[in-house]
């Protein structure tokens, strides 16, 4: 049971990420794949705090969302003057730049040792420990980042957010600054992977780098467009398919050796159908540029 | 000093030919084909197959590890990207796709040849011959030769051939090209045969030097692209020159910060351009925000 | 509509799936504590991944250990099964494979993680499950204090590097030395003990040059260990070394080249032919695939039986490993509330990589020596 348990919570922090992506990806059409890099700031920000100052959970929370939103102004000064696929590589590159001072900064980081005894999040004098309580708390933030997300997709402002995607420059004619709305939307969706990372870091008790891959970055991405982006519930739809659907394989045994590629090779295979095929994703109707 | 300096210059020719390779394919297409970087990785595992396994001798292997990621890269285009722009999908859609092809192949490389270094050369390793100071061997002399003349070829190509004007008509105007009777399928299937041909001699050279990892596509892909953007897309000496630069700039990196930041200079030289120049040394401005 | 449908196709596969994981778990029966049928032990290796050459050798390792006590095993006892799962060296991949290990076989007994930035990660898991790990190739000096349920077969860096330096200073004369090292917890684990060490002994660390793991490239780093002209180059690798010889030959570097226990794998002979010769490097404990007589021999010659080669250094461990935890669950007459504690209790268990004896804190000693490849061979120097 606890392993059930235990995939519940990565899919209540993958949805958690992919949610939040789909803010920037589907609602803006700003398909940026440094995520990971957000969700690794927010992770070794708590973590460091957790373990070097002894600071409480909901502390190392907010602090790491401030520096994903703080990184993410950085990352959107060159990113957000290119359009589509400009984007895409410029996201890339800051991606791979962050993932780089995770492993290469070693006087801060600890680089590929990894930060080890990362204490259980206590919190209004709970501490959450069993699987079951962990379970509880993902939920309650992926259901927040559900309702922050979803609550600015029908607000005015998300209503900007979707004329940019649809045509910026008619946008910027009705006299919106999009660069702003932009930004801000970039700064929120940081933040909120932020806060994934933070709950994935005092859950696992363990980060390193190679959880903050570009790899890691277009899984989130497949999430968001599998499931379908800039619908309510596709990217939920696509973080549960694809947390549960290599797990789901494990106990189809497959021969050890391959596992791993074979499970990659079905996600691959997944996305490229959904390109050819249903570009809008499962249960999403905007499908970039259809 | 010398050493780093040739090394660099040396690393510039091979990522020149990676990123002119990744400039043919994006010029007429306007998209990133991620999957590029494991036709590149498939290239050198093809000669590793035809060199290793079938034992074909290095002049008969080499050409036929080049055929085959012609037929990859070819391949992928018929069956995948040209049935996705009939439908007129967008670049994003063609860059998501292209991702998940990348994700496939190049976990089937893992599953068929592991994931641990793979040689293609039977070791006859001597000291170096000497240059301006610094030690090269005759794989690097072969890479620069090979790198030449393919940009030789590939920009007399591009000026005086009518299928390279085809592909120029094609990159300005799409629309405008198909009007005045250009086939645009055709041209784009050639630019795709070229560029994975390119593809694939550049992974073996580089896999003669330096041998092959099944993730090695990857990094070269985006080496290319930011070759590419650096010089400029569509100019055939500004790609030259943005690899040129990439490398002396990731030795020179290496000697005063380490190399454990070769890859982070990739990037930051990639956000500087993006920042300053985003059209790169040689390149025309890129479209605006469509309307 | 079609919306509707969609969701409806996506809700029953969820359900399937869960369904699917329940009915294999369904059939798990109350666990009895002595176990007296069938027992599972938990494998988490990489067998895929930079470091898949090193987990499918231990892999076998621990194969054979379980074919020979299955087959050798007196009435009464349980059969041991491995249950293997692949953690791919990411310390988040081994979380996962921990939490379904301790589920669904419900194992109580784990072999690994091999790497260890794994065994860190799985280790407050395991103390809070109860469930004893045996890493048989983590180094790192943290895994010492990383618990009681936590045990390693490999030598800790804080001594083997630590003698790692002392060898290079006194006995091999290298009194200036330039590091070459994989920029991950293995790599830079080692070498910061080493250097420690080093300059406590009034030697000089001249260069000091990591690189990522599976890099190809290392023009730069050797050129400027070149010009820093050290008396050795000390190199920790993980499946890099072929191209650093080779490039250190193309340079024209003459410098030794003194290295870990990684090296001594045949197939590094092989692929290097004569660019070997020369290599000197440590070596933990007394496992000699060129054995001639004892249990050593007979494991190398069950070994190539079995595998149709010859068993590399982790292949070694990896066969220890396991030999150790069916010592531990024998003495504790397979109950497995008690496994833990005959772990602490095994004293001189004769191993293929030398007597094997834990401390409290679940680590052991072993001799350190030096070897040296000689005319294609590994011969102690």
């Amino acid at each position: 049971m606890e392993y059930l348990l235990h995939i519940l919570v990565l899919v209540g922090i993958y949805t958690t990420l992919s949610v939040s992506l789909d803010l920037l990806a589907g609602y803006t059409g700003l398909l940026s794949i440094a995520h990971a890099a957000f969700y690794g700031l927010g992770a070794y920000t708590s973590a460091l705090l957790a373990v070097n100052l002894g600071a409480p959970f909901l502390v190392g929370v907010l602090a790491g969302m401030t520096v994903a939103a703080l990184v993410s102004f950085v990352v959107s000064l060159p990113s957000l003057r290119l359009h589509d696929d400009y984007f895409v590589i410029a996201t890339f590159g800051s991606q791979m730049i962050l993932f780089s001072l995770f492993n290469n900064w070693i006087d801060l980081t600890r680089g590929p040792l990894g930060i080890p005894g990362i204490p259980p999040p206590v919190m209004f004098g709970w501490t959450v420990q069993s699987h079951f309580e962990f379970v509880l708390l993902t939920a309650v933030l992926a259901g927040f980042t559900y309702l922050v997300v979803s609550s600015i997709a029908t607000s005015p402002f998300g209503r900007v957010l979707r004329a940019i995607r649809e045509d910026e420059v008619f946008a910027q004619a009705m006299g919106k600054n999009t660069l702003y709305f932009k930004v801000s939307a970039f700064a929120v969706s940081a933040a909120l992977a932020a806060s994934a990372g933070s709950l994935y870091a005092h859950y696992i008790t363990y980060i390193d780098p190679t959880s903050f891959t570009v790899m890691e970055s277009i899984l989130v991405i497949s999430m968001v467009i599998i499931g379908g982006a800039g619908s309510r519930w596709g990217p939920v739809i696509g973080a549960v398919v694809l947390v549960t659907l290599p797990e789901a394989l494990r106990f189809l045994g497959l021969p050890i050796g391959v596992a791993a590629n074979l499970r990659q090779i079905i996600y691959g295979i997944l996305l490229v159908l959904m390109m050819m095929f249903r570009p809008q994703g499962l249960v999403g109707r905007y499908g970039f540029g259809r | 000093m010398d050493q780093f300096l040739i090394n660099g210059l040396i690393s510039g020719f091979t990522y020149g030919l990676i990123a002119l390779s990744v400039n043919l394919i994006y010029t007429p297409t306007r998209f990133f084909h991620f999957a590029h970087g494991a036709v590149y990785a498939w290239g050198a595992y093809f000669g590793y197959l035809s060199v290793v396994t079938l034992e074909f001798p290095l002049w008969m292997a080499l050409p036929l590890a080049v055929l085959m990621a012609t037929v990859l890269g070819v391949g992928l285009e018929v069956s995948i990207y040209r049935p996705l722009r009939r439908r007129g999908t967008t670049p994003l859609v063609l860059l998501l796709a292209s991702l998940g092809l990348y994700v496939v192949l190049q976990n089937l490389i893992s599953m068929m040849f592991g994931d641990a270094t793979q040689h293609l050369s039977a070791i006859a390793v001597a000291k170096g011959v000497a240059l301006f100071g610094a030690r090269v061997t005759p794989i690097q002399l072969w890479t620069v030769g090979v790198s030449v003349v393919a940009f030789a070829l590939v920009a007399a190509m591009l000026q005086f051939t009518s299928f390279g004007k085809m592909m120029r008509a094609v990159a300005s105007d799409p629309d405008l090209a198909r009007v005045r009777g250009v086939d645009t399928d055709m041209v784009i299937l050639g630019a795709f045969a070229l560029g994975s041909a390119l593809a694939g001699l550049a992974a073996n050279l580089v896999a003669l030097d330096v041998d092959m990892t099944p993730t090695m596509g990857l990094n070269a892909m985006i080496t290319g692209v930011v070759a590419m953007i650096v010089g400029g897309v569509g100019s055939v000496p500004g790609t030259l020159l943005g690899g040129l630069l990439l490398g002396l700039a990731q030795h020179l990196g290496a000697w005063t910060l380490g190399t454990q930041w070769q890859e982070a200079i990739v990037f930051l030289i990639l956000i500087l351009f993006l920042l300053v120049r985003p059209q790169g040394f040689l390149g025309i401005p890129l479209r605006k925000a469509g309307v | 509509m079609v919306r509707k449908v969609w969701i409806g196709i996506i809700i029953a596969i969820i359900i399937g799936l869960v369904a699917a994981v329940w009915i294999r778990q369904s059939p798990k029966p109350v666990e009895p504590n002595i176990k007296t049928s069938n027992l599972e032990i938990g494998v988490i290796l990489p067998l895929t991944g930079g470091a898949a050459s090193l987990g499918k050798a231990s892999l076998s390792g621990m194969q054979l250990a379980i074919e020979e006590y299955n087959s050798a095993k007196t009435a009464g006892g349980p059969t041991v099964d491995l249950a293997v799962e692949d953690d791919q060296a990411q310390p988040a991949k081994a979380v996962a494979a921990f939490q379904k290990l301790i589920v669904t076989p419900g194992v109580r007994l784990v072999l690994g993680p091999l790497t260890s930035g794994s065994t860190l990660a799985v280790a407050p898991l395991a103390g809070k499950n109860h469930v004893v790990i045996l890493s048989p190739g983590g180094s790192a000096p943290a895994i010492t204090n990383a618990g009681n349920y936590v045990f390693r077969n490999e030598l800790s860096e804080a001594y083997g590097a630590r003698a790692q330096a002392e060898l290079a200073f006194s006995r091999l004369g290298f009194k200036s030395v330039a590091l070459l090292y994989v920029n991950n917890e293995y790599g830079v684990g080692t070498v910061s003990v080493f250097r420690k060490r080093f300059e406590e002994l009034s030697g000089r660390i001249v260069a000091d040059e990591g690189f990522n793991a599976g890099a190809t490239d290392f023009r730069s780093a050797l050129a400027k260990i070149k010009a820093a002209k050290p008396g050795a180059i000390f190199v920790v690798f993980q499946d890099e070394i072929v191209n650093i010889l080779k490039q250190r030959i193309e340079l024209g570097i003459s410098a030794s080249v003194y290295t870990t226990p990684v090296f001594e794998d045949p197939a590094n002979l092989k692929t290097l032919g004569p660019l070997a010769e020369g290599v000197i490097y440590t070596y933990y404990g007394s496992f000699s695939p060129d054995a001639q007589t004892g249990a050593t021999a007979d494991f190398v010659a069950a070994y190539k039986k079995r595998f149709g080669n010859a068993p590399t250094y982790y292949a070694a461990l990896g066969y220890d490993a396991a030999r150790i935890e069916i010592a531990a669950l024998q003495s504790a007459q397979f109950d497995l509330e008690k496994v833990k504690d005959s772990m602490y209790r095994i004293r001189n268990f004769p191993g293929v990589t030398g007597e094997t004896s834990f401390d409290h804190n679940g680590d052991v000693t072993k001799p350190v020596s030096l070897k040296i490849v000689q005319g294609g061979r590994f011969v102690a120097h």
